[in-house]
């Protein structure tokens, strides 16, 4: 059991590495500015070390969305044409992508290249805030906040600098 | 003058006449090197075309704005190092002024480009139609808005498609893109699937003048070592690069066969003469063909080309062999006028024959094949008339004669392989029917097979063009009217019909002008069917009913429609953007007074039906660029073959007013034997003929012409004989020597030519040796 006085970005970054593949289930509430009430999503989430990122979006409407190293494919329905996107040609997207890679994988070195990062909380139950020091990222992001526990992942946070909002539950499974 | 046997003796004053006339002749050709005109570019030396349209469109490929394209690839580094040396090379090649526009997709061109055409999206955008902005339509426009809001792509969504429902920007865009398949990755573009900076040139200079894309290709090479690109490699291609290749390469390689052979003949001569001086004596003749020649092109065409002037020294190879068959039949110490009375009469026959060979080239219709044609005919008569006339004093004071070499005895044993000659007529009679069976020799049809691009270049450039979206043109259709407004128009009534043939699968999608930029008329057509804001503010408030979406959500897209309805419409001269100018402008051209639309149809897999969707419209033309310049080359060589035998008839009849009795028939037999010989050879690898291989067979037979001519003389004793197969060997191996070699070019063209010339020489000395002389027995009569 770790010191839960004194737990820090390493140690944190140290249990989420360690920890093995993970498959979980996801509600998301996103408010745009454009829309009077919030849009809700939900569906699953997979990732395989060291790159490999999935959300498969069930509701309202089916959406696949694969992050394999540096290739980002979104499919929307069968038959429709998939979308790819190389992450190296769109800066802002994979800082996006690295976001939620990069600490999946607790690879600070990854965070850092876009964020500060700060953590608070115990081991049990820890905060980690996201604050852009990358101008790409900046030109979107306001801030992201992750909450968790252990080496879980509970929620994420992303406000915008438009003044969006996104609020992403994440339950793990087996 | 003393004598002895085996070695003449010179002296520096004995060949002094000679050194004078040298000098002479030196200066004449230099005379004439300084008062011609001559022009490099490729577009004279090639055929212009038969129809007015093919003659526009070969031009248009030629010198028009897709030839003046210039792709650029750098790779071999780390992505980051790539894309440093893409902005300095941009910046380097900006600042030198050759170019029209230099592209590598940095942020702030493509976001010019993408400004515009979002600016002016309703008035460019088929989307613009009266229903799509009625109340359903917007109402279907804001639910699927509402369903992408929910998905990954909220972002861009966000971005674009509040300010535009509809989806005109995105149409457009679509059709921009195109073929295009660059990504663009730390600001400038990549190739899409390996890591490779990608630019897009056009330069200011026409794409075949060879002098100025010299200086371009210069700029590109100093640019890019300026970037310090460390193990970068450079990539360029584009029609003005391989113009620009081809003529180097040309020059190249005959640069350094003209230098090899010219070093081997002269040791050969050497060798067999002992004498510098006969290297003197036959540089007399050429010198003055060289500066006649020159003077002739000039005073008929009023210039020289620099391919006539290349090719044509290396066709007056076979006046060399004149000299060298006065020296080699003289006889130590004999006087001037006792050679000639042996040779004159063959000599004189052979260079009429020869010449006569080779009008059909004057008459071929290649404005450069003409030129080489006059170049050569003329030569020949002067090298002949200089030898003839002038070389004999010279060399009787300057004591040339061979050597003897060896026994004569010993290598007349080899005429008794004459009993043996009517075996001679069994490759003849095979390569005839080899011919006969695979039904004569097949000829080019492939304009490309003429191209001394080597293929990986090609592929290289198709490479190119495909990652970074440039226009190629395997298929064209020109529309012809009065202005580029009536241009578009009519490319615009006929946008449905590409559109049927796109969706039957007889093509794959087409570059249209008018699909990029829409005619005024359209465009202001689009206007009429903008509603004002009030009426869309209402519009957009009863198809958002129900749906979550904030009353300002659509302010941006209100305003900018209410901003299209007064925009004064896109024309030609507007795009000035690099993307699209370079996207539009090989689509839409003004020459002389009229207006043209080139439209690109891709992926034709039925090109029939494709001409069969376009007959009948009067105001287009439909060219397929492949099947029409390969017509072009067949009618040509077509017309070459018949020139070859009309010029072959008229030798023939010379021949016959010449020796007047049976030998014509050997002679004959001896050149058209080692043509059709030579034709089967080359058959048999495979070597699709050429005009230029056609012409390598007239000049391989006027050399078996003098041959067969020197061996048909009578009543020749066997120090004679012996002189006679001495001094043809001699012939036969400076041919060699310069014909031969450039069979190792590394130039498709010139290779194709030297195979040809030394297939044709050899057989054509053994057959005249085995068929023309007289046999052993016949001598001992």
């Amino acid at each position: 059991m770790a010191d839960e006085t004194g737990f820090t970005i390493a140690e944190l970054m140290q249990r989420l590495a360690a920890r093995p593949d993970s498959h979980a289930s996801f509600r998301e509430e996103k408010h745009i500015a454009a829309l009077s009430a919030p849009i809700e999503t939900s569906g699953r989430l997979l990732y395989i070390r060291p790159s490999y990122l999935e959300k498969i979006t069930l509701t309202p409407a089916p959406e696949h969305l694969v992050v394999d190293g540096d290739k980002l494919t979104i499919t929307h329905a069968a038959g429709q044409p998939v979308q790819t996107i190389d992450l190296a040609s769109r800066p802002a997207i994979r800082a996006l992508v690295e976001t939620m890679r990069g600490t999946l994988s607790g690879d600070l070195a990854s965070l850092e290249r876009y964020y500060h990062v700060s953590l608070a909380g115990t081991a049990h139950d820890w905060q980690l805030t996201l604050t852009p020091t990358d101008s790409t990222v900046a030109r979107f992001v306001r801030e992201v906040r992750i909450d968790g526990s252990g080496a879980d992942l509970r929620e994420v946070d992303t406000e915008q600098r438009n003044g969006d909002s996104s609020r992403m539950l994440i339950e793990p499974i087996g | 003058m003393s004598e002895t046997a085996t070695a003449p003796k010179h002296d520096i004053k004995s060949g002094l006449p000679i050194a004078l006339a040298l000098a002479v002749a030196l200066a004449l050709a230099a005379l004439a090197f300084t008062r011609v005109t001559i022009r490099t570019d490729m577009a004279d030396f090639l055929p212009s075309g038969g129809s007015a349209a093919a003659r526009l469109m070969i031009e248009q490929i030629r010198n028009g704005a897709a030839a003046r394209l210039i792709m650029i690839g750098v790779d071999h580094a780390a992505p980051e190092q790539l894309a440093r040396i893409s902005a300095a090379l941009r910046e380097s090649l900006d600042r030198s002024g050759l170019f029209v526009f230099v592209e590598n997709g940095a942020e702030e061109a493509g976001g010019a480009d993408e400004a515009l055409l979002f600016r002016y999206r309703y008035l460019l955008s088929p989307v613009t139609t009266p229903e799509a902005f009625s109340v359903p339509a917007l109402h279907a426009d804001l639910e699927r808005l509402l369903e992408q809001l929910a998905s990954s792509a909220a972002p861009l969504v966000e971005q674009y498609g509040l300010a535009d429902p509809p989806g005109a920007f995105f149409a457009i865009a679509r059709d921009f893109v195109g073929a295009s398949r660059v990504r663009t990755r730390d600001g400038v573009w990549f190739a899409a699937d390996r890591d490779r900076a990608l630019l897009l040139l056009k330069t200011r200079a026409g794409g075949v003048d060879l002098a100025a894309q010299q200086r371009v290709a210069e700029a590109i090479q100093r640019g890019f070592q300026v970037a310090n690109p460390g193990g970068a490699r450079l990539l360029v291609s584009g029609a003005a690069v391989f113009a620009r290749d081809a003529a180097n390469q040309i020059r190249a390689d005959v640069w350094r066969i003209s230098l090899l052979s010219t070093a081997a003949i002269a040791a050969l001569l050497l060798w067999r003469f002992r004498s510098l001086w006969v290297l003197a004596a036959i540089a007399i003749p050429l010198a003055v063909s060289v500066a006649i020649g020159l003077a002739a092109v000039q005073l008929a065409f009023g210039y020289v080309h620099g391919v006539t002037l290349g090719f044509g020294m290396t066709m007056l190879g076979v006046t060399v062999d004149y000299p060298v068959l006065l020296i080699g039949h003289r006889k130590q110490g004999e006087p001037a006028h006792g050679t000639i009375r042996r040779i004159g009469a063959a000599l004189t026959l052979a260079v009429i024959t020869a010449s006569l060979g080779l009008t059909g080239m004057l008459f071929s219709g290649f404005p450069g094949l003409s030129q080489l044609g006059l170049f050569s005919i003329t030569g020949i008569l002067v090298g002949f008339a200089v030898t003839r006339f002038g070389l004999p004093p010279l060399i009787v004071a300057a004591g040339l004669a061979p050597v003897a070499a060896g026994s004569d005895s010993r290598l007349l044993r080899m005429e008794g392989l004459r009993a043996f000659r009517l075996w001679a007529l069994v490759p003849i009679a095979a390569a005839a029917l080899y011919l006969a069976v695979i039904g004569g020799p097949r000829d080019v049809r492939d304009l490309a097979r003429l191209s001394p691009v080597p293929a990986h270049d090609l592929a290289l450039d198709a490479q190119l063009r495909l990652e970074i979206g440039a226009p190629d043109a395997g298929q064209l259709i020109l529309v012809k009217a009065d202005s580029l407004q009536a241009v578009l128009q009519d490319e615009e009534s006929l946008l449905p019909l590409f559109d049927h043939l796109e969706a039957t699968g007889v093509i794959s999608g087409a570059e249209i002008a008018a699909r990029y930029l829409p005619s005024v008329r359209a465009q202001r057509q689009r206007q009429s069917f903008l509603p004002d804001a009030a009426t869309l503010r209402a519009r957009l408030r009863e198809a958002a009913a129900g749906m979550p979406f904030r009353p300002d959500a659509f302010n941006s897209f209100v305003e900018q429609v209410e901003a299209s309805r007064t925009l004064p419409p896109l024309k030609p001269a507007d795009l000035t953007t690099p993307l699209l100018a370079s996207r539009l402008e090989p689509l839409l051209f003004e020459r002389g007074g009229a207006a043209f639309g080139v439209i690109a149809p891709a992926g034709v897999s039925d090109p029939p039906a494709l001409a069969r969707a376009l007959a009948g419209r009067s105001n287009l033309t439909y060219v397929d660029v492949a099947t029409e310049t390969n017509a072009m080359v067949a009618a040509y060589t077509r017309q070459a073959w018949q020139w070859l035998a009309v010029g072959g008839g008229a030798a023939l009849v010379a021949l016959i007013a010449g020796l007047r009795d049976w030998r014509v028939v050997r002679v004959a037999g001896t050149v058209v034997g080692a043509a059709v010989v030579t034709v089967a050879l080359l058959a048999v690898s495979r070597t699709r003929l050429s005009l230029f291989n056609i012409v390598a067979l007239q000049l391989a037979i006027g050399v078996g012409l003098d041959y067969a001519l020197f061996f048909a003389r009578r009543q020749l004793d066997e120090e004679e004989r012996a002189r006679t197969l001495r001094t043809l060997v001699t012939c036969n191996a400076m041919t060699l020597l310069t014909f031969g070699l450039l069979a190792f070019c590394r130039t498709p063209l010139l290779r194709s030519i030297g195979v040809t010339v030394a297939i044709g020489v050899i057989s054509a000395i053994l057959l005249a040796f085995l068929l023309v002389g007289p046999r052993p027995a016949a001598v001992r009569e």
